[in-house]
């Protein structure tokens, strides 16, 4: 059920059941990648655990109607997507930011040259430091574009599967993952994290 | 022939993952002789691998999760009224704390 892997061909129709024995190797497989995509998203640790388990609780009460259409995974994860943009609503994290093609259009001329060379990162982002500034950077990003860099470059899931969780198309997923890269490396360069 | 915009937008947006062969293959060429847009690909990479790095180490505490398992587990049986067999895996199974 890990991982890559397909699930259990009746898996389905024992969560359909609310087999507990199923949801419980449901809950054992996948609650340590829930909670930290949860951390990732920005949630604080009280919070991720909160929105974790509210997850998991909606995944049970809802166990009766999961047909098997998609992997227990990728359905997992969409409810933790919706609580997520539930709690940040709440917490009013989505801050309004600067428009953020714009400042992606800035770096080139009119004929698509680069006029403000990217410098490299490498070297600075080793330190655990660099990574605390990375957590903050990701602070502000709205929370569709931060799921979409959590599940691609953590969570390392693939596109159609994250198209799904987030119920957005190939395009749009394009489009938000290009907005949440180019703020974090605006934001790394602005605090001068540089090699 | 794509310009320096296009490329790294191609990148940042894992546009190339749908990109036909010749699209592919005009990138690799343009990364071949652009340093810039060789650098703008080496810091997004950068970017995803400290990503990993951080979440992976810092936000699943084995504590938590054995206990929030619990948590859960536990509200399973709240339904169910019955106690399913202990689940087999690679950790342990979860305690009080």
């Amino acid at each position: 059920m890990r991982g890559g892997a397909a699930d259990p061909p009746d898996l389905a129709a024992r969560i359909r059941a609310s087999d507990p024995k199923a949801i419980q190797e449901v809950v054992h497989a996948y609650l340590p990648q829930i909670l930290r995509a949860a951390r990732g998203a920005g949630l604080d640790a009280q919070l991720a655990e909160d929105v974790t388990q509210s997850a998991f609780g909606t995944f049970i009460a809802t166990a009766p109607r999961f047909e098997g259409r998609s992997r227990v995974r990728t359905w997992l994860f969409g409810i933790l997507y919706r609580k997520i943009a539930e709690a940040r609503r709440r917490l009013r994290r989505d801050a309004r930011m600067e428009d953020i093609d714009a400042v992606f259009e800035q770096q080139f001329d009119a004929s698509g040259s680069w006029t403000r060379p990217p410098r490299p990162v490498d070297a600075a982002l080793e330190a655990s430091e660099v990574r605390r500034e990375i957590e903050g950077c990701l602070e502000g990003v709205p929370t569709k574009q931060r799921m979409a860099f959590v599940l691609r470059e953590i969570e390392e899931l693939d596109t159609e599967e994250i198209c799904k969780i987030l119920e957005v198309t190939r395009t749009n997923l394009g489009v938000l993952l290009h907005r949440a890269r180019t703020r974090l490396r605006e934001c790394l360069e602005t605090k001068g994290i540089r090699g | 022939m794509q310009s320096c915009r296009d490329i790294a937008y191609l990148i940042a947006s894992d546009g190339l993952e749908r990109a036909g062969w010749l699209t592919r293959l005009l990138v690799r060429l343009h990364l071949l002789y652009c340093r810039r847009c060789r650098r703008y690909a080496a810091d997004l990479d950068t970017i995803g691998r400290v990503s990993r790095e951080t979440w992976d180490i810092a936000s699943v505490d084995s504590q938590t999760v054995q206990r929030l398992e619990r948590a859960i587990t536990d509200q399973v049986l709240g339904k169910s009224g019955d106690r399913p067999p202990e689940t087999s895996g690679d950790r342990a199974e979860p305690s009080d704390a």
